[in-house]
C-alpha cells in the first residue's frame, strides 16, 4: 500500500496577537492509498490544521509533509494548487457550493479548471458521478433550491468528478441531521470502496467515528491515538 | 472555459441586480454621454467650419509672416485694431500660390474699421425745405417749419440738460445750450425776418451738428475682391437691393446690422417685440424684455416726429387721433399713446405702423442705393473719408444670426486700400507724374480724377462735405466720377492686401493641399504665414477649444466617478464573495482566473450597459438628426449654425463611448480583483453557513 500522505514531525505555529500559538505539536503520520480514516479530536484539538496541511492549503512551520509525492512547503503556490486540482478532492463542512452555478456546473467546475477535457467528456463524467450520488434529475437545480443532504451530495460529485487520488472532508456532517449524515458517510464509504479512493475525514461526532476503519485521534496538538478499526471487505 | 466564465459572471450579475443596475446606469449614462458630447461637438464644429470658411475663412488663411498680433477674422475680442502685418503685392502672392495643386483662388482681403455716416441729418433736410420754401416763397411751409426747428433745438436743450446730470465736464455742454438756446421759435423768427439766408446757414452750419443722430458707431468692414468673394463663399446670400457692379465702389452692409443698428428705433424696437411675441411666445405680460421694450417706445417717439417734418406731423396726428378715438393737440402726444402696447393691441398697431406710419418715415439711416460716407484711420494716422454706395444687404447662412460673426461688411478691395492708405504702384506713378504737371500745367479732365484720387486730404473734405440738393442734379454723375466712384475691376487683385482666401478645389484633399501650400511657401522663401478656419477665425475659433474642454472635463468626471463606484462595488463584491473565491481557490483555481472572473463580469456589464447607452446616445443623435435639436439660448444659435443643429452620427462616436467604458470598467475593477486573488484557499475551510 503506497503512502498519499507522509508527515514526518510536522509543527505548526500561528500567530496570535503578539505571541504565537502552537496548533500542532509534531505529528507524524503516513496514510496510504485507498484508506477511510477519520481524524477525531475535540475542539482545539489541531485536527482542522492538521487537514489544512494534508489538503495543501496551508504549510508546516517545521517538518516535512509529502502528499502525492511530493514535499508540500517546496512547491510553488501553482504548483501547489495545480496539486490540489489533480489529487485532491474537497469536502467542506459547509458543503461550499458556488451559489451562482447550477448542479451541473458545480460539479463540472473542476473538470473546466483541468483543462484537459472537452465538452462531451466533461458532460459524460459529470453525469455519471451525479447519477452515482443520486442527483440526476436535480442538475440544473441551483444550490438554494437544494436540501442540506442533497448539497452535500453535490459537494461530494465535486470532490471525486477528477477521480482524486485523496478526498478531505472537514467535518462533512456537521450541518446535517443524524439520518442524512449517515446517508452522506454511506455514500463516501460506498465510493472508497469502489473507486479506490482515498478518504480523510475530521469529525468529533462519535457515530461518524464508528464508521471510519482507522481512526487517529488528536489532543492538544499530537496525536493521542492512531488505531485500525476495520478492513474493507473487498480489499 | 469562457462560457464558465461568462456564466459566472452573468449568474452574478443577476444575484447582486441592485448594484448591477446601478453600476450599469452609470456605465450607460457614461457611453451615452459621450456619444452624444462628441457627436454634438462634432457636428458643431463641421457646421461651424463650414459656415466659418464658407462666409470669411476660406479654406485657409495666409497672411505675413512679421504680423504682431494673429489674424483674426471675427475680431480678436479687444476694439483695437489687430497688426497683422501686409501683403504688399498681393497678385504676386496669388500667382506664385495659385497654380498649387489642388487651389482654386486666392481671394485678397483687409479688414477695416470705420464710422458710417450719410449725406447729411434731418435737420440738414429741414434747413433744405426751409431753403426751398423761402425760395419759392411759400409762407405757409415757412410758417411750420421754423417752429418745427424751434421745437427739435428745444428737444436737443432737453438732452444736453440730462447730459450735464451726469456728465462731469459741464463748460462743453453749457456752450451747447448757448447754441441751441439760439434757435427758440421767437429768435428764429426775428432772425428770419432780418436775413433768412443767413438763419438757413446757421441751421445748417451751427445747429445740425448739434443734432447727433447721424454719427453713427464705427463697423468692421471687410475688403475684398466683391466678385470673386461672392464667386468662392457659397454662405454668402443677397438679402435686400442687388450685387454691385464690378466697376464701382461698393458696399454691401450685413442685413443683421441693417436691421439692428440702420433701422429706425421705434420700427426696430417693433420688431425685436415682434420676434420675441411669435418665436419665442414671449409676452409684455410675462416678460421682462418686453416690458422693457414696451416701456421705451412712447418714448421714443422722436424717432418719428422728427422724420416726418412739419405737414405730416399734422397729418398724422389727425389719422392718430381718429384711429385711437382721442382728441389729442400734437402729435408728441397721439404717438406717445399710440406706442402704449399691451399684449392686446401688439398686432393690430404693429400693422398700422407699417401700414400708416413707416411709409411716411425714412425706416433706415440709409437707403439701398444711396451714397454713404465710410470714415477711417489710414495706416499713416490720418482721418480719411469715401464715398461708396451702398447696393444692398447680405447675410452669411448659418453664421447670420450672431453678433460676434454677423457684423462684417463689405466693401470693394480699392476703396480699402485707400481708406487704409495704400495706393497702388500704377497710382502712385500717376500721381507723381500728376504732381510735376501740376506745377506747370492746369489740371486736364482726366488728370483730376487720379489727382482727387489719391489725394487724402482733398476727397477727404469733398466726401463729408454736405451739400444742398438744389440745382447740381445734372453735375452729380460727373461730380460722382471725378470722386471716383468708378473703378477700374483690373486693379481689384492689383497691389496691398492683408490676408488672403486661399479656396481649394472641391475633389482636393484639405491636408495634402496645405502641406503642398506650405511647402511651396517655404520653397520661394514668401514671407507668409497660414492659418486655419479655427485659428483665423479668433474668438471662435478659441470657442471650439473650450467647448471641447468642457466636454472633456465633464466626461472625465463622469468616469471618475463611474471609477470609484464601480470600484468600490466590485470591492464589495469580493467582501461578499471570500468564501466562494476561497472554495475555487482551494479546489484548485489559479490567482488568474479568479482575476479574470472579476475583469469579465465588469466586461459584461461594460458591454451590456455601453451597448444600451451606445444605443440611446446614437438613437438620440439620429432622431435629432431629423427632428433638429433647437439652440437652447438665442446665443447659442449661431454655433448650431441656425436655429436647429442637426447631428450626424459617425462610428466613431459609438466607437469611442463604448471602447471608453470598457476602459474605465477594466480599470475600475483591476484593484478589487487583485484583491480577490489574495484570498488564501484556507478560508474555504473556515466557511460556516
Amino acid at each position: 500500500m503506497t503512502p498519499i500522505v507522509s508527515i514526518q514531525d510536522a509543527i505548526k505555529d500561528y500567530p496570535l496577537g503578539k505571541t504565537t500559538v502552537r496548533a500542532l505539536h509534531g505529528i507524524n503520520l503516513v496514510i496510504g492509498t485507498g484508506e477511510f480514516t477519520a481524524i477525531a479530536g475535540p475542539s482545539g484539538s489541531g485536527k482542522t490544521t492538521l487537514l489544512n496541511l494534508i489538503g495543501c492549503v496551508d504549510t508546516p512551520t517545521e517538518g516535512l509533509v509529502e502528499v502525492a509525492g511530493s514535499n508540500v512547503a517546496k512547491l510553488s503556490e501553482r504548483d501547489r494548487t495545480n496539486l490540489r486540482l489533480e489529487h485532491l478532492g474537497f469536502i467542506f463542512q459547509s458543503f461550499n457550493l458556488i451559489p451562482v452555478l447550477t448542479v451541473f456546473q458545480n460539479v463540472e467546475f473542476p473538470l473546466l479548471l483541468q483543462k484537459k477535457w472537452t465538452s462531451a467528456e466533461r458532460k459524460e463524467r459529470t453525469e455519471t458521478i451525479l447519477d452515482r450520488v443520486g442527483l440526476s434529475d436535480q442538475i440544473a437545480k441551483r444550490p438554494n433550491e437544494l436540501s442540506g443532504g442533497q448539497r452535500q451530495r453535490v459537494a461530494i460529485a465535486r470532490a471525486l468528478v477528477t477521480r482524486p487520488s485523496l478526498v478531505l472532508a472537514d467535518e462533512p456532517t456537521a450541518n446535517l441531521d443524524s439520518k442524512t449524515g449517515q446517508t452522506i458517510l454511506d455514500l463516501m464509504k460506498r465510493m472508497n470502496e469502489e473507486e479506490n479512493t482515498t478518504f480523510i475525514f475530521s469529525t468529533h461526532d462519535q457515530r461518524v467515528m464508528d464508521h471510519a476503519r482507522r481512526l487517529v485521534s488528536l489532543g492538544d496538538g499530537i496525536i493521542e491515538n492512531d488505531q485500525i478499526l476495520g478492513q474493507r471487505a473487498a480489499s | 472555459m469562457i462560457w464558465m466564465y461568462l456564466s459566472i459572471a452573468m449568474r452574478n450579475l443577476v444575484a447582486n441586480r441592485v448594484t448591477t443596475l446601478i453600476v450599469g446606469s452609470i456605465m450607460a449614462f457614461g457611453t451615452f454621454l459621450v456619444v452624444i458630447g462628441t457627436s454634438l461637438l462634432d457636428s458643431i464644429d463641421v457646421a461651424m467650419a463650414q459656415s466659418v470658411k464658407g462666409s470669411v475663412a476660406g479654406d485657409l488663411q495666409v497672411y505675413s509672416r512679421d504680423a504682431k498680433d494673429k489674424l483674426a477674422i471675427f475680431g480678436s475680442g479687444f476694439m483695437a485694431a489687430d497688426d497683422i502685418g501686409e501683403l504688399q503685392a498681393f497678385e504676386d502672392i496669388a500667382a506664385s500660390l495659385e497654380d498649387v495643386e489642388g487651389v482654386a483662388a486666392l481671394v485678397p482681403m483687409g479688414i477695416t474699421v470705420n464710422s458710417l455716416a450719410s449725406n447729411g441729418n434731418r435737420v440738414d433736410r429741414l434747413a433744405a425745405d426751409l431753403r426751398i420754401a423761402f425760395e419759392s416763397e411759400q409762407q405757409e411751409d415757412i410758417d411750420l417749419l421754423i417752429p418745427y426747428i424751434a421745437s427739435i433745438a428745444e428737444d436737443l436743450i432737453k438732452d444736453v440738460e440730462t447730459q450735464k446730470i451726469v456728465a462731469g465736464n459741464t463748460e462743453e455742454l453749457d456752450a451747447k445750450i448757448q447754441v441751441l438756446s439760439k434757435f427758440s421759435k421767437t429768435s428764429m423768427l426775428d432772425a428770419f425776418a432780418k436775413d433768412p439766408r443767413a438763419l438757413i446757414q446757421a441751421v445748417e452750419s451751427e445747429l445740425a451738428p448739434l443734432n447727433e443722430e447721424s454719427r453713427l458707431t464705427y463697423f468692421r468692414n471687410l475688403g475684398t475682391n466683391i466678385p470673386a468673394f461672392i464667386k468662392h463663399f457659397d454662405r454668402f446670400e443677397l438679402v435686400k437691393g442687388t450685387l454691385p457692379p464690378t466697376d464701382q465702389r461698393s458696399y454691401l452692409i450685413a442685413e443683421r446690422i441693417y436691421e439692428k443698428f440702420l433701422k429706425n428705433r421705434v420700427a426696430r424696437t417693433l420688431d425685436q417685440m415682434k420676434k420675441s411675441r411669435d418665436e419665442d411666445d414671449e409676452f409684455i405680460a410675462d416678460n421682462e424684455e418686453q416690458q422693457d421694450r414696451a416701456e421705451s417706445l412712447p418714448k421714443q417717439y422722436r424717432k418719428i416726429t422728427y422724420e416726418l417734418g412739419p405737414k405730416e406731423s399734422i397729418r398724422l396726428n389727425a389719422e392718430l387721433n381718429q384711429y385711437l378715438g382721442t382728441n389729442h393737440d400734437t402729435i408728441v402726444d397721439a404717438l406717445k399713446e399710440f406706442l402704449t402696447l399691451t399684449d392686446d393691441n401688439f398686432e393690430e398697431r404693429y400693422k398700422y405702423f407699417y401700414a400708416n406710419i413707416a411709409t411716411r418715415i425714412q425706416l433706415y439711416y440709409f437707403n439701398i442705393g444711396d451714397e454713404i460716407t465710410l470714415r477711417g484711420v489710414t495706416k499713416a494716422g490720418y482721418f480719411k473719408s469715401l464715398n461708396v454706395k451702398f447696393y444692398g444687404t447680405f447675410r452669411f447662412k448659418g453664421l447670420d444670426s450672431s453678433d460676434l460673426a454677423g457684423a462684417i461688411n463689405i466693401l470693394d478691395m480699392i476703396t480699402f486700400r485707400e481708406l487704409y492708405g495704400k495706393m497702388n504702384a500704377r497710382m502712385q506713378a500717376e500721381l507723381q507724374s500728376i504732381r510735376s504737371e501740376m506745377a506747370i500745367d492746369d489740371i486736364s479732365a482726366e488728370d483730376a480724377e487720379a489727382a482727387l484720387f489719391g489725394d487724402d486730404t482733398e476727397s477727404d473734405t469733398k466726401a463729408t462735405e454736405t451739400v444742398a440738393i438744389e440745382d447740381y442734379s445734372a453735375l452729380t454723375f460727373n461730380l460722382e466720377d471725378r470722386l471716383g466712384m468708378s473703378l477700374d475691376p483690373n486693379e481689384l487683385d492689383e497691389g496691398l492686401a492683408l490676408n488672403a482666401a486661399v479656396i481649394f478645389k472641391d475633389d482636393a484633399d484639405p491636408d495634402i493641399t496645405r502641406e503642398r501650400l506650405e511647402m511651396r511657401i517655404n520653397d520661394r522663401a514668401i514671407p507668409l504665414q497660414v492659418a486655419d478656419w479655427q485659428s483665423a477665425s479668433g474668438l471662435l475659433g478659441s470657442f471650439m477649444v473650450v467647448m471641447n474642454g468642457v466636454l472633456f472635463v465633464a466626461i472625465f468626471i463622469i468616469f471618475l466617478v463611474a471609477l470609484v463606484i464601480i470600484n468600490n462595488a466590485m470591492t464589495m463584491a469580493t467582501v461578499e464573495r471570500v468564501a466562494e473565491i476561497g472554495t475555487m481557490r482551494a479546489i484548485g483555481a489559479q490567482r488568474g482566473f479568479v482575476m479574470w472572473i472579476f475583469m469579465i463580469e465588469t466586461l459584461a456589464l461594460g458591454i451590456i450597459a455601453g451597448i444600451i447607452g451606445a444605443a440611446i446616445g446614437g438613437g438620440l443623435i439620429e432622431y435629432l438628426n431629423v427632428a433638429g435639436l433647437p439652440a437652447p439660448a438665442k446665443e447659442i444659435r449661431f454655433l448650431f449654425s441656425g436655429p436647429k443643429l442637426y447631428p450626424t452620427l459617425g462610428i466613431e462616436h459609438l466607437g469611442l463611448g463604448f471602447i471608453s467604458i470598457l476602459i474605465v470598467s477594466l480599470l475600475s475593477t483591476f484593484y478589487p480583483a487583485r484583491l480577490a486573488t489574495q484570498i488564501e484557499p484556507v478560508v474555504a475551510m473556515q466557511v460556516k453557513e
